[in-house]
């Protein structure tokens, strides 16, 4: 089974994610910033990281810099808060500049982000 | 298989005289007279007939005449018949000979003619007929001076040529090119050799042996062409065998790499230096070397002196026409400034992003929409939809969609008035900041503004420029927390050029023109180098926890970034930091614009 990295600074946000992702069935591991999901990573890779943009300590786009930096073709998901408009895609486009294979605007659906995942891992982006 | 002029040797030589036959009827024939003469004792005989005056023996000295002369006789014409049909043998010989070495010499692919010790040409074959665009065979009354085309207007040196000396001397000569002329007038290049008939005898004459160059040297100057290219092009050229050997490197790759060509060149690629790809490039090179796989990849290459490059390499085999790789050939560009300033724009861009990002309020509301519609729409999975529960928990996911769609609204009303632009003087918007900021400042720190230029007309978002000097001015504060000191603010007229937006890597953004530059100077403790870089990232501070929020001055680099603006940094450290904002004055101050 496939396992993920969920990077995110709101508690609520990581927890309810992770319950989502393990009821479908994944194994998945959360850090609470761009450093701790870094940290993490190099000690228990994964085959797919969810990040947060706006994070304390580093960033979720250098955070993606910096693991696509060490795995090319490491998928990435990059979700973020920005609220609608032009705001939040500029911020998710310079996410898929930095490497980010999908991103996602927050509110999101369950429905959503399972889709993503799925498609994601199956096709590698 | 014998050579044919052998043949033809063999034949003239097999024609023996006296033959043996006749050899054998003459030795009979004299061994016989020889008996009979000793018999009738002949020499008696004729010393008596001689001296009786002739008188007497006269039928016996017939008869021994005709015993010597009549077979001499038979043999004689016997043998110049057999003499003759030799000769007629030897003659057919010679002229088949002659023939075929004819033949040889018209079918032979280079030119070739016969000089006479005058110099003039005595035969040409149909190679040279063709060439020269003569009748092969025919004898041209041409000097061989004015064969030579590039050099006919010389000086009318006699032994100028190749032919001339030959014919003077008796030396074999070379000569790699040269010009001939046709018949027509035209020339040709042509590479010859002169051979004197007899060395000894220059006199005698020389044959020509020469060949049309035209199409080497067109071969010659096309490859001379490519290697040129080959060798000047911008990118590094690497010729590889198939066993890993550098065979050739150009001089971009001297360039690039700092490594001559003979310090290469037969050294084997996996022991260049790998710049800490190691196994990876290892790996991707064997694989190319066994395989024949081409790839293509960007990697550190360490240079001689020691200092890393970043090569874009292309690894391609070479194959010939049966499919077998005869080389490989790499060919890479140095990317290090071109990484560098897409690092550059990807830091840039990320800041600009996370600035936006961390100045609104969507940020957080999102995040607890996101918190409440993503806990509803996992607990009302665990119940039955027809209970209750899950008719309330329905209403809570209507309700938050519902505040979904307001948030929506009330940002986009919001983005819509925060950012609209006018057309304002810079000074009075700052002048009004400061007096709110006097009065917050503590008492050890004093702030003195200056303003040189009335002319200071910016489109701006008069909150977003109050916002600005306040995170610029609390930044500056709180750097002198400790000992106090006096914040300057100035604000300036200044032309911005291409030099100075070259000259300093913040400014890449701005275009040439007038800006006002808005400086807020501190005495506090400066900024460490390692910080310069991170200074405007959200959440990045270098104060105790709960005396900042880390946020100030990335807001504050977003502020610029929407008003086309730049911002630059200068510190020493515990000396104290200058930030400068650049903004552009406007052209019309009439217009108004909306983001």
């Amino acid at each position: 089974m496939s396992r993920i990295l969920i990077i995110e600074d709101e508690r609520q946000i990581r927890e309810v994610l992770k319950q989502i992702l393990e009821r479908a069935g994944y194994e998945v591991d959360t850090a609470e910033d761009g450093r701790l999901g870094l940290e993490h990573f190099n000690q228990q890779p994964a085959d797919m990281v969810i990040t947060d943009i706006l994070m304390p300590n580093k960033d979720g786009l250098e955070t993606i810099e910096e693991l696509i930096g060490q795995n090319p073709n490491l998928p990435i998901i990059a979700i973020s808060g920005g609220g609608p408009g032009e705001k939040a895609q500029f911020a998710l486009d310079v996410a898929k500049m930095c490497g980010a294979v999908r991103v996602l605007a927050k509110p999101f659906s369950r429905k959503e982000i399972l889709e993503m995942v799925t498609d994601l891992l199956a096709t590698g982006g | 298989m014998m050579p044919p002029n052998d043949h033809f040797q063999n034949q003239i030589q097999a024609t023996p005289w006296p033959s043996q036959s006749g050899f054998i009827f003459f030795l009979l024939w004299f061994l016989s007279a020889i008996a009979v003469t000793i018999h009738f004792d002949v020499f008696g005989m004729f010393s008596s007939w001689l001296w009786h005056g002739g008188g007497g023996y006269l039928d016996e000295l017939i008869s021994i005449l005709l015993l010597w002369g009549v077979p001499f006789m038979i043999h004689l014409i016997w043998h110049l018949h057999q003499r003759f049909r030799t000769l007629q043998r030897d003659a057919e010989n010679i002229s088949q000979l002659h023939h075929r070495n004819e033949s040889i010499l018209h079918a032979v692919g280079d030119g070739l003619f016969g000089l006479n010790g005058k110099g003039q040409i005595t035969f040409v074959n149909a190679a040279a007929a063709r060439m020269l665009g003569t009748a092969s065979g025919q004898r041209m009354e041409i000097e061989p001076r004015t064969l030579r085309g590039a050099h006919s207007d010389l000086p009318a040196d006699p032994l100028s040529s190749a032919m001339e000396h030959t014919l003077a001397d008796g030396q074999i000569r070379l000569c790699a090119q040269e010009s001939f002329y046709r018949t027509d007038g035209t020339t040709f290049p042509v590479e010859y050799s002169v051979t004197p008939l007899d060395p000894n005898q220059p006199s005698a004459g020389a044959v020509v042996t020469f060949r049309d160059i035209t199409q080497r040297l067109h071969t010659e100057e096309e490859l001379n062409r490519l290697a040129a290219a080959v060798n000047q092009t911008a990118e590094m050229v690497v010729i590889i065998d198939p066993q890993g050997n550098i065979l050739y490197v150009n001089t971009a790759f001297e360039t690039m790499t700092g490594h001559g060509r003979h310090e290469v060149i037969g050294l084997c690629i996996l022991n260049l230096p790998d710049g800490g790809l190691g196994k990876q490039w290892h790996h991707q090179i064997s694989m190319a070397l066994s395989q024949g796989i081409a790839f293509r990849h960007c990697y550190p290459a360490v240079k001689k002196n020691g200092s890393i490059f970043h090569a874009d390499i292309t690894w391609s085999p070479v194959r010939n026409r049966d499919g077998a790789i005869t080389s490989h050939v790499v060919v890479g560009r140095d990317v290090t400034f071109e990484l560098e300033l897409e690092r550059q724009l990807r830091k840039s861009k990320r800041l600009e992003a996370i600035g936006t990002l961390a100045g609104g309020v969507a940020h957080d509301f999102n995040n607890i929409l996101t918190a409440i519609l993503s806990y509803t729409d996992l607990t009302m999975d665990d119940l039955d939809p027809s209970s209750l529960e899950y008719s309330n928990l329905g209403e809570v996911m209507e309700a938050a969609n519902r505040a979904k769609e307001l948030v929506k609204q009330l940002l986009t009303f919001s983005r819509r008035n925060e950012q609209e632009r006018i057309s304002l003087f810079l000074s009075q918007e700052i002048k009004g900041t400061i007096s709110l900021l006097k009065a917050a400042l503590p008492d050890k720190i004093t702030l003195e503004a200056s303003f040189s230029d009335k002319e200071d007309q910016v489109m701006a978002d008069p909150t977003r420029i109050h916002q600005m000097v306040m995170n610029l001015c609390t930044n500056a504060a709180e750097a002198m927390e400790r000992n106090g000191g006096v914040i300057r603010v100035h604000l300036e007229r200044i032309l911005v050029d291409q030099a100075l937006i070259e000259r300093h890597a913040a400014l890449a953004k701005l275009q040439p023109g007038p800006h006002m530059v808005l400086s807020v100077k501190d005495q506090g403790v400066g900024i460490a180098p390692g910080s310069l870089d991170r200074l405007f990232e959200p959440f990045f501070t270098t104060k105790s926890i709960g005396k900042g929020s880390g946020l100030g001055l990335s807001v504050v680099h977003g502020i610029v970034q929407t008003h086309e603006g730049a911002i630059k940094v200068d510190s020493i450290e515990d000396q104290g930091a200058i930030f400068q904002v650049f903004l552009p004055v406007v052209r019309n101050p009439e217009t108004t614009s909306t983001v």
